[in-house]
């Protein structure tokens, strides 16, 4: 008996080894994640304070292989092992797991992302007698969502990644336990995002269906070239409608204001900035990598997402009383202008997505920099009411003024960021000269002139108009905040007045679907 | 026997006779009876508890197709974690919750004709999609089940990231509920 | 399809068992109901009261943990038939995979959720809370429910961004 199983065991697999490199941000991740709860268990108390610093390090040291593999260029895209020549390698090892610059640049934009939003989270978690060191422990894992996320071209990858985004996120969107309003947020999130999550899945094992393949590549080669069947389209249509909720596109962004306005501040940033860029990394995925021949299908729909996404958020924006849910709409809005570029992908998919992930990095600096502000002044006005940012210039002149850049940035005023995001847009749309992608861009340009109109009145309030109590006592801004201030800030100027330091990380090939 | 399951020798394909395809077809008429009419019953039913029972039933029926077309470890796992564990959570939800238990007159959702037809107009989208585009599909004739090995070694292959990632789900989604289900 | 036999013959069996054990009853035992054989059965007490309505959400924390390592025992099955095959490699994944599962299990612990005592209070409390929000929790925890509004004024810098969020809710 033993005999026979000696033999047996002996036929292992012929495994190639695993490119340790390609890996690394993620398994810093992982590991420095599950390193900060096991002393979070042990000290307990003790070590409650350092939570945040220790979690923001974990994010700080797992870039440091993000930019070691960026300058490494040589050698991108690399998958998960180390294929050569004498290895027979079979389909299985190839594909599911690609880092090349695209990837890279989102990983560092979602690493970055998030030791931001553990700046803003510091001072607000701990002073509100929440569960602080578990709040970390989740938002670590969530990023690391983020990163497997960026580099998943296989369809089970990509869903698992969404979840490992979205999990953690309900139940941190329910956080403030003793408000009803964050119970509701958290409750609204959890019930769409699983409903959205159900319909994805199953417009998955659909397009899984047709090509007998997970893999994102095996997809493309087994639709032909403007094949039109009911159960690809059916399928193509539940995929994006399931990504459509996750990154807020009307009409699947219902659940948005409600669990912004709910949730704890600092989580309403990292669900606005990053959980949506995880979204739109999904939809790119999938849309440039598994759809190149069904654009017949997915521009048309992606078209009219766009379209009403844009005008729908900006007409509610322009209604909000409250910072924080006018934000949420402008987010909702903003969401219109990065799927545009996706509406007329057809031969230009690299120009496409390099224009996405443009907007997306931008966007990141300038919304999280918005709610660094409105976390900050909420220290002192303790409301996020638009009438308590009146005379704001008065007490908090240095404040004012980095709000302005932000919200010229997210209109899209030169010299600040966002008009480099929204030009990007336009040249894509425009590119092709094809009426659909010109008529996006005058609905785009028209949106622009409504959004202008609500964040320049932001800034009204806060230059010309009085305080509401006439109290005009400085702000005292924790070093945490101010550090989160200054880099949003010099991101949004620097990506405006040098649009190339953008372009030059998202100027990339295109989005490598395997080896 | 413990040799093929090992090295997951192919055996000889035998195409399945004429009866066995009789008996596998019927089979399969009787569950999906069996499922259709069980999630009627579960979303009608004014009973909460009868309608995870009810919810049991089609789990179990889905289980049981996963059988027919030779998963046997979707089967295996739909059994241990959906009738196994989801179940018990849900039985637990409702205990725990002010849902009566027992049967309740205004479970009803006003909308229901609305959601009805919408229903309706999904079922005849999807199903005429499904009977075009995998109608002809047939039914392996040789019947070969899946080995739990080559599910396994797909999990060790391509599937490595994604095996990895659920861990910190499991782990993220615990420490979430207790916070978020805890007293303090 | 002939390794699913044993399965149907045992299939068969099972049901008629249960069938026979009912026909056999139903033939053979004596029928002398009263009133106290068909009254519900507690310890041989009668029932004095209804069980409580709800159970402590404790419960669902044990279901939760249930639910997470079986699907962690669910992940090990197919290890466990490959383990040869996929040697080392496949043992360290399985490993870590089991590692960090394994660590919701110490959170548990550690963090004192599987406590089933009176409740412990000594692990929320910390330097960083002011007396008034001290108050005003203990207030809560009594579960009055609506007792929001009426919370005594809190001190500026404590509370500042739990105002942002309560008066963002009135609006």
């Amino acid at each position: 008996m033993s005999g026979t199983f000696v033999t047996l065991v002996a036929a292992e697999i012929e495994r190639p080894s695993i490119d340790w490199h390609a890996i690394a941000p993620e398994l810093i991740l992982l590991g420095g994640g599950a390193l900060v709860t096991v002393i979070d268990l042990i000290w307990l108390e003790r070590v409650r304070k350092l939570i945040p610093t220790l979690t923001s390090l974990v994010f700080l040291v797992a870039l440091i292989p993000v930019i070691t593999l960026w300058a490494d260029g040589s050698g991108l895209p690399r998958g998960l092992w180390i294929i050569d020549e004498n290895v027979p390698a079979t389909g299985v090892w190839e594909g599911a797991f690609v880092v090349d610059n695209y990837s890279l640049v989102l990983k560092g934009l979602f690493l970055l992302s998030a030791y931001v939003i553990v700046l803003l989270s510091t001072n607000y978690m701990s002073e509100g007698d929440y569960y602080d060191s578990e709040y970390y422990q989740l938002i670590a894992a969530s990023v690391l969502g983020m990163l497997v996320m960026s580099s998943s071209r296989d369809l089970i990858s990509i869903f698992v990644a969404l979840e490992l985004v979205s999990i953690p996120a309900y139940l941190m969107a329910a956080w403030r336990k003793r408000d009803l309003k964050s119970n509701e947020a958290g409750l609204k999130y959890m019930l769409m995002g699983v409903f959205a999550s159900a319909i994805l899945l199953y417009g998955m094992s659909l397009l899984y269906g047709i090509a007998g393949s997970t893999l994102l590549s095996d997809i493309a080669a087994a639709i032909d070239i403007g094949e039109s069947r009911p159960v690809i389209t059916l399928g193509i249509v539940f995929t994006i409608i399931g990504f459509g909720f996750k990154v807020s596109a009307v009409p699947f962004h219902t659940w948005a204001p409600d669990t912004y306005e709910g949730a704890p501040t600092p989580l309403t940033a990292f669900l606005a900035v990053a959980s949506k860029a995880a979204g739109f990394v999904a939809l790119i995925n999938v849309v440039i990598v598994a759809l190149p021949t069904q654009a017949n299908v997915v521009e048309p729909f992606i078209w009219v997402l766009a379209a009403i996404t844009m005008t729908v958020g900006n007409l509610i924006a322009l209604r909000q009383t409250n910072l924080v849910r006018m934000l949420a709409y402008s987010g909702v809005a903003q969401a219109g202008y990065m799927l545009a570029p996706l509406a007329v992908y057809d031969g230009i998919s690299d120009r496409a997505t390099s224009a996405v992930v443009t907007y997306l990095v931008i966007y990141a600096a300038m919304n999280l920099g918005a709610f660094a502000v409105v976390i900050i002044a909420a220290r002192k006005t303790r409301s996020a009411e638009l009438s308590s940012y009146g005379g704001m210039f008065n007490y908090a002149p240095g404040l004012t003024l980095a709000m302005t850049i932000f919200l010229f940035s997210l209109a899209g005023i030169p010299p600040v960021g966002g008009w480099w995001a929204k030009f990007e847009v336009f040249r894509v749309l425009t590119e092709g000269n094809r009426t659909s992608g010109i008529a996006l861009a005058v609905i785009a340009a028209v949106n622009s002139v409504i959004a202008a109109f609500y964040y320049l009145n932001i800034a009204k309030q806060m230059w010309f108009l009085p305080s509401p109590d006439g109290d005009n006592s400085r702000i005292a801004i924790p070093p945490a905040l101010l550090a989160a201030v200054g880099l949003t800030v010099a991101a949004t100027i620097v990506s405006g007045v040098l649009p190339g330091v953008v372009s030059d990380m998202t100027d990339f090939v295109n989005v490598a679907a395997g080896q | 026997m413990m040799a093929s399951l090992l090295t997951f020798a192919q055996e000889t394909p035998v195409p399945l006779t004429s009866t066995e395809q009789w008996v596998i077809n019927t089979f399969f008429y009787v569950i999906a009876l069996v499922t259709v009419v069980a999630a009627l019953k579960m979303v009608t039913t004014n009973n909460v508890v009868h309608a995870a029972l009810y919810l049991l039933i089609v789990l179990a029926a889905v289980a049981a197709v996963y059988i027919i077309l030779g998963a046997e470890f979707a089967a295996a796992t739909q059994v241990l974690v959906y009738i196994g564990a989801i179940m018990v959570l849900l039985l637990f939800g409702v205990m725990l919750t002010r849902a009566k238990i027992g049967s309740e007159d205004d479970l009803n959702y006003d909308q229901r004709w609305l959601g009805g037809l919408v229903s309706v107009v999904l079922f005849a989208v999807m199903g005429y999609s499904l009977w075009e585009g995998f109608g002809e599909t047939k039914l392996d004739p040789t019947f070969q089940p899946q080995r739990t090995g080559e599910v396994a070694e797909s999990i060790f292959t391509q599937y490595i990231v994604p095996f990895e990632a659920v861990s910190v789900l499991l782990l993220a989604a615990l420490i979430g509920a207790v916070v978020v289900a805890r007293r303090d | 399809m002939a390794q699913y036999l044993p399965l149907a013959a045992l299939l068969v069996l099972a049901a008629l068992f249960a069938f026979l054990s009912f026909v056999g009853s139903a033939l053979l035992a004596p029928r002398r109901s009263t009133e106290q054989k068909s009254a519900p059965y507690e310890c041989g007490i009668i029932p004095g009261r209804e069980p409580p309505q709800r159970f402590p959400v404790r419960f669902y924390l044990v279901a939760m943990l249930f639910i997470v390592f079986d699907i962690e025992i669910v992940f090990l099955y197919p290890w466990a038939m490959v383990h040869g095959d996929v040697g080392l490699f496949g043992l360290i994944a399985v490993l870590i995979f089991s590692a960090m599962v394994f660590e919701s299990f110490v959170y548990l612990i550690s963090k004192g959720a599987l406590d089933w005592g009176p409740l412990q209070i000594n692990q929320r409390q910390s330097e960083m809370v002011d007396a008034s929000r001290t108050a005003t929790s203990t207030i809560r925890k009594v579960g009055l429910e609506g007792r929001y509004e009426h919370a005594p004024a809190k001190t500026a810098a404590a509370s500042a961004s739990d105002e942002l969020d309560e008066t963002a809710s009135a609006a």
